[in-house]
């Protein structure tokens, strides 16, 4: 009875173990993030290297959708205590190849609304679109603090997915983070 | 069905967590679990059977994700009985709860017998499943879906070709033309281009740069030549948008633009310059359109290429969603063999482990705990048994309690009784012994070990060693003819002599018949002696009246007679004379004699019964010592007087008489042998003494001298009549004090007198407190010479 206890206790601890390394093997994919205030507004610049993968190509040239959910968040450190949101936004980049025309129609979605939607032929372009986010006025300054310390921090999730098992839990495929101090 | 056992009462069940509980033990819940589990099998075969309708994106996002849930929401169910269960088991183990083995080894042989299959079928399905996918997909397939999609490309290309020849021809004319002045006649008469044989062009828009400087590019529809078989639905302002777009850089020379019919309007798109780098002048627009028919032909040849493709990209998650199925349904046969084995167990050891737990309780004294019928079968029946046994317990405990109560009851009035019985016994003056079976002595009373001079210490002691004794031997024969049955009841009258005195009791023995053997002897004693003595003294003055009677009469006339003679012969001769003096002087000397003895007797024999009055004892000594007073220089009288002594009830004449005999005795022994004829030389001690018993109630009046004592052997006759250890006198002076006393309800004891001499203790009874007197004058020692 004890080695039967035994052994399930170290199953849970291996299983544990095994979701943590997981987790932090996905998080080293990497997201370029700068930020610029300017006009009143924190201008979110991204860079998603190594997102657009054959797999990703792959499903773009069968017609699948592709896109890439990046939940960019303005969030203010606190001590001792998990950061304080300050302010999110959802920004949605989407492409849909038409096979007959060769073209692809890229959408980008900001908070809900059509910011963009543009018809290229270059897949170069394409990836560009989707992966790089130049510039985008998201988060206003009249809710910072002068002097105080911020950073933005970027989750992406793609799709479609192709493993064989969904988490229940949403798994972001790729992090950034980028920090500032505030000076109006 | 096992019906409830009457008058039982439902109580909380025994530790060890089996308790029945309400929800969890319900049919009701437990068929509608089954039902929830059957149906949620159905629903994953239905969806099974559906997922080929569904779209491949639809099943890898959210087919997969609600079953990946529901996998592991089954995965943590099943991990959670298991682990529950093992640690459930493991404290039940280390409490000693009967039956853990046999649980865990129950479960472990279900989840074992239900894992193994149902692990088999998990893998080897997943293996059909992963073979079937890469069966998917096929060379032929791919070739047949890949050329014809070339083809149907290939028309959108071509036409879109055509319409961007037509654009750059029109484009080209505009140039050489100068579209920048140009009129708008000539623009549209430019703008009329042939198209390429079997083609068509229904639109040529041209517009012409309005603001080169602006940014965007601001652009000026110049013309449009459209074609009579214009499709419905055509906008300008998509061809606005798209001119426009491609002017500023944005757009691509070429789209597609459905049309409400099913028409798709291909559009392609020149610039105006002269240059690559020259100025733009202007932008022309061909749209040429495609029928709806060959459209929807090449949009189905597409869809079905890319939906293979799909397939193809999306392989794993759609093959991960049958799979799922399959996890999903092994995992829901798991979680429900697994607790299925849980319920059993419980169900198979519960009603053991309750009777367990109820023999324990009825076995600490919980007599009204009653385990409740929770099923019909053999272990129904054992309990409904066990409930009957706990309730006969129960009431024979209640028999048991009013049993005892009665017999305490019964024990507290016989010891009620005894204490009374032993009471009596103690304060009694009748002697009683017991004498058991065995012939032991097992009850003496106080009275009984005064009487018969014996120490309580003899109880246990065989009655036939104990009356042995040589005074006590008349006892012991008495005793013996009881014993051995003669008599059921004897009585005797047995005078017992002790230390020269003679004790006269009436005792009676009675033997108590069992029901096989003698169960003992009760001998009870009275001490009769005063009663004796009473009878005694009655005779004596019944004798003593006739004596006095008989004698006192003959004797005057004997007296006459003898002085007759002595007168009658006064003239005798001398020597005759002489000799009737002598004679006759006798005769009445003697007769004189006789008549004081006669007159003794007779007082003795008509002593009036005393008239009491309250007196003070004290005094009455005082005054009739004081009769005494300076009479006998020789002997001497002390006084030591209780100042305590409460009133007696006496005849104060008759208790002088009792004082004055004391007195005169004592004197006469301290006259020696000379007796009272040498009083005025007697030389001694009297003391006069007196003190209160109250625990009897009594005065007592001690009278002691310092003369030579009493013999033994004198001392039981010394009250009787006629006895006197003087030589001389009636021998009714201490008879007569004994009767005074007496009838004054009291006693009167001789014993020696330490260290010399005799002491007589009187002992009267003391005056009530409506008779007593005030107090005395305290203690007094006087001594007189």
């Amino acid at each position: 009875m004890k080695s039967l206890l035994g052994w399930m206790v170290r199953g849970f601890v291996f299983g544990a173990l095994w979701l943590g390394g997981m987790t932090e093997v996905r998080a080293q994919e990497d997201v370029d993030v700068t930020t610029l205030a300017r006009d009143g507004y924190i201008l979110v610049s991204l860079e998603l290297s190594g997102a657009y993968t054959d797999e990703t190509r792959d499903a773009v040239a069968s017609g699948l959708e592709a896109a890439f959910t990046f939940d960019i968040e303005l969030r203010q450190a606190v001590v001792f205590w998990p950061d304080r949101t300050v302010d999110r936004a959802l920004v949605r980049a989407s492409v849909r190849y038409d096979g007959l025309s060769g073209q692809y129609r890229v959408a980008r979605v900001v908070d809900g609304e059509v910011e963009e939607v543009r018809v290229v032929e270059e897949e170069a372009v394409v990836r560009e679109l989707v992966t790089s986010l130049e510039r985008l006025p998201l988060f206003p300054t009249r809710v910072l603090e002068t002097n105080g310390d911020y950073h933005v921090r970027v989750r992406v999730h793609a799709r479609p997915r192709t493993a064989w098992f969904r988490w229940p839990w949403d798994r972001a495929a790729a992090l950034g983070r980028a920090s500032f101090t505030f000076l109006p | 069905m096992v019906q409830p056992v009457p008058g039982s009462k439902r109580v909380p069940e025994g530790s060890g967590g089996l308790a029945r509980r309400a929800l969890q033990d319900s049919p009701r819940v437990i068929i509608s679990a089954i039902i929830v589990v059957a149906l949620t099998l159905i629903g994953l075969i239905r969806l099974a059977r559906r997922s080929t309708e569904l779209d491949p994106d639809y099943l890898s996002e959210v087919v997969l994700y609600a079953l990946s849930a529901a996998c592991l929401v089954m995965l943590l169910a099943l991990a959670f009985l298991l682990a529950r269960h093992v640690i459930k088991i493991i404290v039940e183990h280390r409490r000693a709860v009967p039956f853990t083995r046999f649980r865990a080894k129950l479960v472990a042989a279900i989840v074992g017998m239900t894992l193994i299959p149902s692990l088999l079928v998990l893998i080897v399905g997943s293996e059909v499943i992963l073979r079937s996918a890469e069966r998917w997909f096929s060379a032929p397939i791919d070739d047949v879906l890949s050329s014809a999609n070339t083809i149907a490309r290939s028309v959108y290309l071509e036409q879109q070709e055509v319409a961007g020849q037509q654009a750059s021809r029109v484009a080209a004319r505009l140039l050489e033309l100068g579209l920048k002045d140009a009129g708008t006649a000539l623009v549209r008469q430019a703008a009329v281009v042939e198209p390429p044989a079997g083609a068509a062009t229904i639109v040529v828009t041209v517009y012409r740069v309005a603001d080169i400087d602006g940014a965007p590019v601001v652009l000026a529809r110049v013309a449009e030549v459209a074609s009579p078989f214009l499709p419905p639905g055509y906008s300008q302002a998509s061809t606005d948008a798209l001119a426009t777009g491609v002017a500023a850089g944005t757009a691509e020379f070429g789209d597609v633009i459905p049309l409400v019919d099913g028409t798709e309007l291909i559009r392609g798109v020149a610039l105006v310059r002269v240059e690559p780098e020259a100025p733009l002048e202007g932008v022309v627009v061909a749209s040429a359109p495609l029928s709806g028919d060959l459209t929807q032909h090449a949009r189905r040849i597409n869809a079905a290429y890319e939906a293979y493709n799909q397939l193809r990209v999306l392989t794993q998650p759609v093959a991960g969603v049958y799979l799922s199925f399959f996890l999903m349904a092994t995992l829901m046969i798991l979680v429900a063999a697994t607790w299925l084995a849980i319920y059993i167990g419980k169900r198979i050891v519960r009603p053991v482990l309750q009777l367990a737990d109820g023999a324990r309780r009825i076995g600490t004294g919980q007599l009204d705990h009653r385990i409740v019928p929770q099923s019909s079968d053999e272990f129904g029946a054992m309990v409904e048994a066990f409930n009957g046994m706990a309730e006969e317990l129960s009431l024979s405990r209640e028999r048991l309690v009013r049993s005892r109560g009665d017999l305490e009851r019964k024990t507290r009035e016989t010891e009620r009784r005894r204490r009374y019985i032993e009471t009596i016994l103690e304060r009694i003056a009748t002697g009683v012994v017991s004498v058991d079976s065995a012939g032991r002595l097992s009850t003496i009373n106080p009275a009984a070990a005064r009487l018969l001079d014996l120490d309580p210490t003899v109880l246990g002691q065989l009655a036939t060693e104990v009356f042995e004794r040589q005074d006590l031997a008349p006892l012991g024969s008495m005793l013996r003819d009881a014993r051995r049955g003669a008599l059921a009841r004897t009585a005797r009258e047995v005078a017992l002599d002790r230390d020269g005195r003679e004790f006269h009791l009436a005792v009676a023995a009675t033997s108590l018949p069992g029901q096989h053997e003698l169960d003992g002897v009760v001998m009870v004693f009275d001490d009769v002696t005063p009663l004796f003595r009473a009878q005694r003294v009655s005779a004596w003055r019944d004798v003593a009246r006739r004596l006095a009677h008989e004698i006192k009469n003959p004797l005057t006339p004997i007296q006459l007679c003898a002085e007759r003679l002595r007168r009658n012969l006064a003239g005798a001769p001398p020597q005759e004379k002489a000799l009737v003096d002598e004679c006759t002087g006798t005769i009445v000397g003697e007769v004189e004699v006789l008549k004081g003895l006669v007159d003794e007797f007779s007082h003795f024999a008509r002593l009036p019964s005393p008239r009491t009055v309250p007196a003070d004892l004290n005094g009455l000594l005082e005054q009739t010592l004081a009769l005494y007073d300076g009479l006998f220089p020789g002997i001497g009288i002390r006084r030591v007087l209780s100042p305590t002594l409460p009133a007696v009830r006496v005849d104060p004449e008759q208790i002088q008489r009792v004082v004055v005999n004391l007195v005169d005795n004592a004197m006469a022994a301290l006259g020696g042998e000379a007796g009272e004829a040498d009083r005025s030389t007697a030389s001694g001690l009297i003391t006069i003494e007196t003190a209160h018993d109250p625990t009897n109630d009594v005065a007592r009046v001690m009278i002691s001298d310092t003369g030579p004592g009493i013999a033994d052997a004198d001392r039981e006759k010394l009250f009787l009549p006629y006895f006197s250890t003087k030589g001389r006198g009636s021998g009714l002076g201490l008879a007569i004090v004994r009767r005074i006393v007496v009838e004054h309800g009291g006693s009167i004891e001789v014993a020696d007198n330490e260290p010399i001499g005799t002491r007589f203790t009187l002992e009267l009874p003391c005056a009530s407190e409506a008779d007593a007197l005030p107090a005395g004058k305290g203690n007094v020692e006087e001594e007189s010479a």
